[in-house]
């Protein structure tokens, strides 16, 4: 496994790849992008939580 | 399928036939259990060793009531059926390196049931597959690895539960898509070495708790939670790594022995708009660590108020808090709360305050629309120049710089409702702007400096009404106005350093008590 780190906007993270993952350096930086516009669209508009029945 | 029973009572390998009955209790000799059977330990298995000499696969284990040993060494064993795949029970004992895979790659739905076995009996599983959906039963476990061993993709359904489980190893989640939810809380409770926790961009809808006396517990990428979800430092070391943790809240307020470690760029982004966001009230025994430990209230939250109760604390384990939204209402609390920087930067509603609170950074008002607190701040910096933007903000209660060593540079006018006083340190008012105060004094027999922020040109010090009589107080490049009456008479160890204005150096107190003094004489340069 391969993992890179990365920071955007004060976002850190790190991607984790296969050895073998075959990806260009602009898709891995697109990839880098889009985790961090995740995030970034998760923490303002944060979706409701939503429990499971209790189970035991 | 058929069903095999462990019924040695001494010591035996799994791979011998001499172990294994068709029936609990029964005669032995029916064959090994193999990847189309089930494996059963119970009463009746006798309280022996069963070692793994080989790294079997079956469709379940059971192990209700076996009171023995399963030695695993270095051998796994695999799980290969849906619905109760594993139980587990609290009377037995495992060692080795205990590792249960779980390899059906159905969208049929499985559930583990280890029990509430200790941390040394606990057991890891890895789960390489499948879609269906996975309850973790009350309980404990070692590792839960939902990778398929070598590569990030493996589990890819829906981890659900409300029940809370106890983890005493690492949690590893996989790239294929799974999904968590539910209240139950993921509990890291490991006592010894360093547990790590990998997230790969899945979002663990849970409450996070750290309660492991001599535990460390360490982000490998960042791991967000639950919008409203509370994560809980007990015991041991968080350490953040470097990676961003968000969560609802977190909390961390107790005496034991505890370490919140951010590493190099680690914070918590806080997402609760209308609750305790983070507590430390109790923060004994807390030590903080990192280049610039940071939380983060980010939600742009219009109603409520938002609480940060920050514990007291040393310069050096003090915490950074930027609000970047919200038109709410933010309230810090508790008394000697100790704050890194403080930025409201992008925050646009009030700003409230209950108890004395410590600075050892900077103080950015950002947007600020109301500040309707009038307790003290206390800038206690002890090195470095810190900075302090009011945004035309006024402090509502008194405000005090006491740091030996300490300077502050305000980058725009101070504006302070109550008395401003110079303990310790430099303060260094803007230049070519009027701070306004209620009052200005000193305080101690450390001398302080009043300095503009622009070495030769005046900063403007204005106050309407009174008299300020300062001590132990280098001047400099200081116009004093208003309408009070500011004394810095030398005989007080005062020092005019030049460029001063409205300021009398020269007098003495010759008599007067309570808040009527009476001087020998004073002038104005």
């Amino acid at each position: 496994m391969v993992k890179i780190d990365f920071t955007i906007e004060g976002f850190s993270d790190a991607l984790w790849l296969a050895d073998n993952h075959g990806l260009t350096d602009a898709e891995i930086e697109a990839m880098k992008q889009a985790r961090y516009e995740k995030w970034h669209e998760y923490i303002t508009n944060p979706p409701l939580v939503v429990d499971a029945p209790v189970e035991e | 399928m058929a069903a095999r029973f462990w019924v040695t009572g001494g010591t035996g390998n799994w791979n011998s036939t001499t172990n294994w009955s068709a029936t609990t209790g029964g005669a032995s000799g029916a064959s090994v259990p193999g990847s189309a059977d089930t494996a059963t330990f119970d009463a009746s298995s006798g309280s022996g060793t069963a070692t793994l000499d080989i790294s079997p696969t079956v469709q379940t284990l059971t192990m209700t009531g076996f009171t023995g040993t399963l030695a695993f060494g270095t051998n796994t064993l695999s799980l290969n059926s849906t619905g109760t795949i594993f139980t587990g029970a609290t009377t037995m004992t495992v060692t080795g390196t205990p590792l249960i895979i779980c390899t059906n790659s159905s969208a049929t739905a499985r559930t583990i049931t280890p029990g509430a076995v200790t941390e040394a009996n606990s057991i890891s599983f890895r789960i390489t597959g499948g879609t269906g959906t996975l309850g973790l039963t009350a309980g404990s476990y070692r590792d839960l690895d939902f990778t398929d061993g070598t590569n990030p993709t493996g589990y890819g359904g829906a981890l659900t539960g409300s029940t809370s489980i106890s983890i005493y190893g690492n949690l590893k989640a996989s790239t294929s898509g799974m999904t968590t939810s539910g209240s139950g809380v993921f509990t890291f409770a490991a006592t010894s070495g360093i547990k790590t926790i990998t997230t790969a961009a899945v979002v663990f809808d849970k409450p996070f708790t750290f309660n492991g006396v001599g535990g460390t517990f360490q982000l490998q990428d960042a791991l967000t939670s639950g919008a409203t979800r509370t994560a809980t430092l007990t015991n041991g070391i968080l350490d953040l790594n470097g990676y961003t943790f968000t969560c609802g809240s977190l909390s961390s307020n107790n005496s034991n022995v505890r370490t919140l470690a951010f590493g190099a760029t680690g914070k918590f982004v806080l997402l609760n708009n209308t609750a305790t966001l983070f507590s430390t009230q109790t923060a004994t025994n807390l030590t903080v660590t990192g280049t610039a430990p940071l939380i983060q209230a980010t939600t742009a939250a219009t109603t409520g108020t938002r609480t940060i109760i920050m514990g007291a604390a040393g310069e050096s384990n003090a915490i950074s808090l930027d609000v970047t939204a919200g038109s709410d209402t933010i309230l810090l609390q508790t008394t000697s709360g100790a704050y890194k920087n403080v930025n409201l930067t992008g925050f646009t509603g009030t700003y409230t305050q209950t108890g004395t609170i410590f600075i050892y950074g900077n103080w950015n008002w950002g947007g600020v629309t109301t500040n309707s607190s009038t307790t003290t701040v206390t800038f206690a910096a002890t090195s470095g120049t810190k900075t302090i933007t009011s945004n035309s903000v006024a402090f509502g209660g008194n405000v005090t710089f006491n740091g030996i060593g300490g300077t502050w540079t305000c980058q725009d006018a101070l504006l302070v409702a109550s008395t401003l006083t110079l303990t310790n340190g430099t303060l260094k008012l803007a230049a070519g702007t009027t701070s306004t105060v209620g009052a200005f004094a000193t305080s101690g027999t450390n001398q302080k400096f009043l300095q503009s922020s622009t070495d030769g040109t005046q900063a403007t010090i204005s106050d309407a009404s009174g008299t300020n009589s300062v001590s132990y107080l280098t001047i400099k490049d200081s116009n004093a106005t208003g309408g009070a009456i500011f004394q810095a008479f030398t005989s007080n160890q005062n020092v005019n350093a030049g460029n001063n204005a409205g300021w009398a150096f020269q007098g003495t107190v010759i008599g007067g008590s309570g808040n009527s003094p009476t001087f020998g004489f004073g002038f104005r340069i």
